[in-house]
């Protein structure tokens, strides 16, 4: 069942998502958060944001990382949900301290906005860095663009912070 | 008579009225401005407000139905309130006692409008001032809403809030426009700015309109997801933006690879009646 959860068959039928309702029903926190994304991408049953934001966040309150992220991205739009840049920003914290690298990501984003959170290119960079372990060429270049507008001493404070982070949490990424 | 000779029989008619719900704004100016933009919608411009998101959609209205844009402009400022469709503007108390400072650069006929319609809308908290940044930002979501309400019958929204797009949705975008779709992209505005074209955004922050099919010369259209720079690639077009419909991108006269494109590139909504 975890198998099918997390990774779904090209054809979902019928069958398929009676089985994730009824795990999710049960409290699964993974088919909640299956449920949500069938229900956002309309894959197998009829598109409903209101009950993808529903089952997200009956996930995310279990804490499930995915279903926080996703959750996040609906509070932040306000779709089929009462937009909230806080709240985003609060799930976006929670899934990004278990390593998830795109809600670290759009944390470093409202960061950098001040949306949902003080405005600050210091925690901005730091999450955006922590993001991408590795260091994509893409994640280089946001830094770099980034870093022409701050003192140097806050892009070198950021990246020892993030260095910590990531070096805390090596584990565990994804 | 054409759609733009119908509202501009409104405009005449609101030109010998006197009542008026919105206190600052000139009517005189009010009028003469919905003339110019009713012959020319590319007119509709945003000035130094974060009002991007509303002048593209008021723009798409003022072009498809010249006349229930003009009666919008019109009944707000009688008024104080309007419908589009079946959209509802009802700007608040403190918006229309609000009086815009010149350094805005916004003409009263086009303020009355856009911060109406983002404040409609924004029921979060109410945007307060030209400077309100976070609280003017159009969401997706929001212009998809705004434009199936107002009679839009297809709209396609394929944007992110957070992560670039890649260029089969960029393709995506240009052949629906070249179909006569509306295409509205959503990118950051360095984009637009010749010392920041090379730089990779982190954020979406600006909308305009295509005005031209894109001209995507690249290896990598067929590989969705982040491409690597194909340095012998380019991407050229034209958009409408601040009041302007034939901004050309890459500006200046550069070039712009694909990589680069992308790095401020979010995606698309596009939309016909």
């Amino acid at each position: 069942m975890a198998c099918l959860l997390d990774k779904p068959p090209e054809s979902c039928t019928k069958v398929n998502v009676k089985r994730i309702e009824q795990e999710a029903d049960k409290g699964s926190a993974a088919a909640q958060k299956r449920l949500g994304d069938l229900y956002a991408q309309g894959h197998c049953v009829a598109q409903d944001d209101a009950k993808a934001a529903s089952w997200y966040r009956r996930s995310a309150a279990q804490g499930n990382a995915d279903a926080q992220y996703e959750l996040g991205l609906f509070l932040l739009e306000g779709k089929e949900v009462a937009q909230d840049a806080t709240e985003a920003a609060a799930w976006f914290r929670r899934a990004a301290e278990q390593n998830l690298h795109p809600a670290q990501y759009a944390l470093g984003s409202l960061y950098l906005q001040g949306r949902g959170v003080p405005k600050s290119q210091v925690e901005g960079y730091k999450w955006i860095r922590i993001s991408a372990p590795q260091l994509d060429t893409h994640i280089h270049d946001v830094l770099t663009s980034l870093a022409k507008s701050m003192k140097q001493d806050d892009v070198d404070r950021a990246e020892a912070d993030a260095q910590i982070w990531i070096k805390a949490h090596e584990e565990n990424g994804r | 008579m054409s759609a733009q000779d119908d509202a501009k029989k409104l405009v005449d008619d609101f030109e010998k009225r006197t009542a008026t719900f919105w206190i600052t704004l000139d009517r005189p100016k009010i009028a003469a401005g919905l003339r110019d933009r009713i012959d020319n919608p590319d007119d509709i411009n945003q000035g130094n407000t974060s009002l991007c998101g509303p002048a593209d959609f008021i723009r798409d209205i003022a072009e498809d139905t010249p006349g229930d844009y003009a009666r919008a402009v019109i009944e707000l400022y009688e008024t104080g309130r309007t419908r589009i469709g079946t959209l509802d503007l009802k700007p608040c108390h403190d918006l229309r006692a609000h009086r815009v400072p010149a350094s805005a650069r916004i003409a009263d006929v086009d303020w009355i409008i856009l911060a109406s319609l983002r404040d409609s809308d924004n029921w979060w908290f109410d945007y307060q001032s030209e400077g309100d940044d976070a609280s003017a930002i159009t969401m997706p979501h929001s212009k998809e809403k705004w434009l199936k309400d107002a009679g839009y019958s297809e709209v396609i929204n394929d944007t992110n809030i957070i992560a670039c797009k890649d260029l089969p949705n960029a393709l995506r975008a240009s052949k629906l426009f070249s179909k006569g779709y509306k295409v509205a992209l959503f990118i950051n505005a360095w984009m637009l700015d010749i010392d920041h074209m090379n730089d990779a955004s982190a954020f979406p922050d600006h909308w305009v309109a295509l005005t031209t099919a894109m001209n995507i010369q690249s290896c990598n259209v067929t590989y969705p997801g982040s491409v690597n720079e194909d340095k012998n690639s380019s991407v050229a077009f034209d958009v409408y933006t601040w009041g302007d419909g034939h901004t050309s991108v890459p500006v200046g006269g550069k070039k712009l690879t694909d990589y680069h494109f992308l790095c401020n590139y979010y995606g698309f909504i596009a939309c016909r009646r």
